[in-house]
């Protein structure tokens, strides 16, 4: 049975991507919700098999009025080991339709990640599912893998900025390792963007009902928002009605149509990125600048690499020009500082060229990488079986031999 | 979600779409994968037509003692081709109503896609419901082995105005096995709550039912689950069919709720005694008094360097 796929799941904050590995496209992507009766704890009653009343992905946003609606992770990690558990019960069952005990499962997980979640996820997987194998990737490595460069060049070194929902990560890896010391966490993500076109939408009365606020602010950012060039001429733009944009939805819970006009929170949602300071009290570095001083922060030797091979990754990256202005911010940036490294030293260095990579996969890069990855030859050599589970227990997820390293 | 749905949503997704567009199918191909060790292989044949294709260990045993029959009864005006160990049917897009009724023809698409995604419901279902339209008109028919997934084995045993299915219940893991002879247990104690439920028994040693099978070399297992069905509890075949095909995976399924629900628990105790073993810690009493002491003195002192300022 050893030619049965590999089951990829790839459960961020915002999107669990799932889907079996050999695949260009994830089976699916939802939300990672759940909805159940209970708030807290365990439920009450045996007798009527109260613990499979729950939904999940968008039943679970449909069915909130009945049930307490919840979020297992955050920020990339997992905070609630019960949901997630029957999280994962439910998409084996019901949405991969699998038999667990036939397959190896692929999860992945953020950098940073304590190894004791790795091993609670072995133990879930290896203890309730019974799975047959199991391999816990990081999800930078992964979508590295997955871009272009790696098939170009067969090397895993490069810069990715990973942009979900719940959390920006600049890490640069190394040859497959990821230098952990030089990760930068940024505290604005897709979360905050959504949150921010909300508040604009509701400061401007648009006739939109509160619990349908965040759903509408979420659609709008997924399909209006952009990057602009220059923030305060766009702006100028925006006085003419006519550039003004259309919104329509349907209420979730009252069923009524929706229609509304969407401004200039199209660019300026996304401005977060690279002007913080005039939006958010927590955050005043741009982007361009957080990842220029990580690069410079990591080995000397490593750095042309770095520079030379940015990957974005993530939901939060896909807004238009997006990558065009921060591979133009960067650029600046470091000519800039080579002119007045030369004009204090008198030598002309060689320049340096900074390159952001944007795919088509971007989305679900780290899906994607991971779904080339369990294809490849390789895989099979650094899954952790059932037997080894068995004889070590847990323990064996604590390291995943990193792939490709010596390429 | 007591049971699991017998619909597998990828086939629907996948069928559906390839048959509502029409792009080129000849070069399409991907691979899916249901219960039981059941795989799929979608190919595109030429421009319009694609090849649904089953590949399963199990398949000639089960096809011939009553699957092919099902299948062709449920998939009529589908072409088949029967090889070694895969099972192909072809789906004709041209077949459908023209583009230019749109509504129809996604009904339509709609509608294939959805019975393909019973395929391996239909097809397991057949040596059941075989064996039930026989018992209900009263033909006689040969005791039977079947194997029914990759490790399992089914026997299909007439007996007088009844039948037995015996199934070989297997788990490659302990734990699951262990709590499967306790759920299993339930299972025989049901005839209790539900009335007119077939009878159904469960024990570690083959049943007596099955003892011309005794020669042939049985496997170890967990146990042998035995569901008599008489003659006047048969009403509808199909659907009886579909249940009992689906056995194992609702044992399964349930197994894992089960599982899931014991460690939430589990770790809601733990959360509990370590609550417990927090409170236990005694209070530092004497540091604090210190530290209210102090901070009192050096509250006085600061009043009066105050005070003599002012």
């Amino acid at each position: 049975m050893s030619s049965m796929p590999v089951v990829i799941f790839d459960n961020g904050s915002g999107y669990s991507k799932l889907g079996f590995a050999g695949n260009t496209d994830p089976n699916y992507i939802i939300p990672t919700a759940i909805s159940s009766r209970e708030s807290l704890g365990v439920p009450v009653s045996r007798l009527q098999c109260e613990d499979l009343d729950f939904f999940i992905g968008e039943d679970a946003y449909q069915n909130q009025k009945t049930h307490n609606l919840s979020f297992p992770i955050k920020e990339g990690q997992i905070n609630n080991w019960d949901d997630m558990e029957r999280f994962w019960e439910r998409t084996i069952y019901s949405l991969m339709s699998v038999e667990p005990q036939e397959h190896v499962f692929m999860l992945t997980e953020p950098p940073m990640n304590p190894p004791e979640n790795r091993e609670q996820m072995a133990e879930i997987m290896f203890e309730t599912f019974d799975v047959k194998g199991l391999y816990i990737g990081v999800q930078a490595v992964l979508a590295l893998f997955g871009s272009n460069l790696y098939k170009e060049k067969q090397n895993l070194t490069g810069t990715v900025i990973d942009s979900g929902d719940g959390v920006t990560h600049i890490i640069p890896v190394a040859h497959g390792y990821v230098i952990s010391s030089c990760i930068k966490h940024i505290p604005i993500a897709g979360k905050d963007i959504t949150k921010y076109i909300a508040k604009a939408l509701k400061d401007r009365r648009e006739p939109i009902a509160t619990e349908d606020l965040m759903d509408a602010a979420r659609v709008i950012k997924e399909k209006n928002c952009y990057v602009c060039k220059d923030m305060d001429k766009e702006l100028l733009r925006f006085n003419d009605k006519a550039e003004w944009k259309n919104y329509e939805g349907i209420g979730r819970t009252t069923g009524a149509q929706i229609n509304a006009k969407v401004g200039p929170e199209m660019f300026l949602g996304p401005e977060v990125f690279f002007s913080p300071g005039k939006f958010t009290r927590d955050w005043d570095k741009p982007l361009d600048e957080c990842l220029d001083s990580t690069i410079q922060g990591c080995p000397i030797d490593l750095r042309r690499d770095l520079y030379s091979n940015v990957v974005l990754s993530g939901g939060t990256t896909l807004f238009k020009n997006f990558h065009h202005r921060l591979q133009r911010s960067m650029q600046q940036r470091v000519n800039d500082r080579l002119a007045r490294y030369a004009a204090s030293s008198g030598n002309t260095p060689k320049p340096i060229e900074c390159k952001i990579n944007a795919y088509k996969t971007q989305r679900y890069a780290v899906w994607y990488g991971a779904s080339m990855f369990a294809a490849s030859p390789e895989f099979s050599r650094v899954v952790h079986t059932r037997e080894e589970y068995l004889e070590h227990g847990p323990s064996i997820a604590r390291r995943n031999v990193v792939f490709g390293s010596g390429v | 979600m007591m049971s699991i749905d017998p619909h597998h949503p990828l086939i629907i997704d996948n069928i559906s779409a390839l048959l509502n567009s029409t792009i080129d199918l000849t070069n399409l191909l991907f691979k899916l994968t249901d219960y039981d060790g059941i795989q799929y292989v979608i190919s595109g044949q030429n421009t319009d037509s694609l090849c649904f294709t089953v590949l399963a260990p199990q398949l000639a045993s089960v096809g011939e003692a009553g699957g092919y029959e099902s299948i062709q009864l449920n998939y009529p005006g589908f072409p088949i081709a029967i090889d070694e160990g895969s099972y192909s049917i072809l789906i004709d897009r041209s077949q459908l109503p023209d583009p230019s009724l749109g509504e129809e023809r996604k009904l339509r698409a709609n509608d294939i896609a959805n019975k393909f995604s019973m395929f391996r419901t239909h097809f397991l279902s057949g040596p059941f419901i075989k064996a039930l339209k026989n018992v209900k008109s009263g033909t006689a028919f040969q005791p039977k082995e079947v194997l029914i997934r990759p490790n399992e084995k089914l026997w299909v045993i007439p007996g007088e105005n009844r039948v037995n299915f015996i199934f070989q219940v297997n788990f490659s893991d302990h734990t699951d096995g262990s709590l499967s002879r306790v759920f299993l247990q339930e299972f025989v104690e049901a005839k209790r709550q539900v009335p007119n439920s077939p009878v159904i028994t469960f024990s570690q040693n083959p049943p007596e039912a099955m003892s011309m099978f005794k020669g042939a070399t049985l496997p170890s297992t967990i146990g042998f689950l035995c569901i008599t069905v008489l003659k006047e509890q048969i009403r509808q075949e199909a659907e009886t069919g579909q249940w009992l095909a689906g056995l194992k995976q609702y044992l399964t399924y349930h197994l894992h709720a089960c599982k899931t629900y014991l460690h939430m628990r589990m770790r809601k105790k733990t959360e509990g005694l370590l609550k417990v073993l927090k409170n236990a810690v005694p209070d530092k009493l004497e540091e604090k008094t210190f530290r209210r002491v102090r901070a009192a003195k050096t509250r006085r002192e600061e009043s009066k360097i105050v005070y003599n300022f002012n």
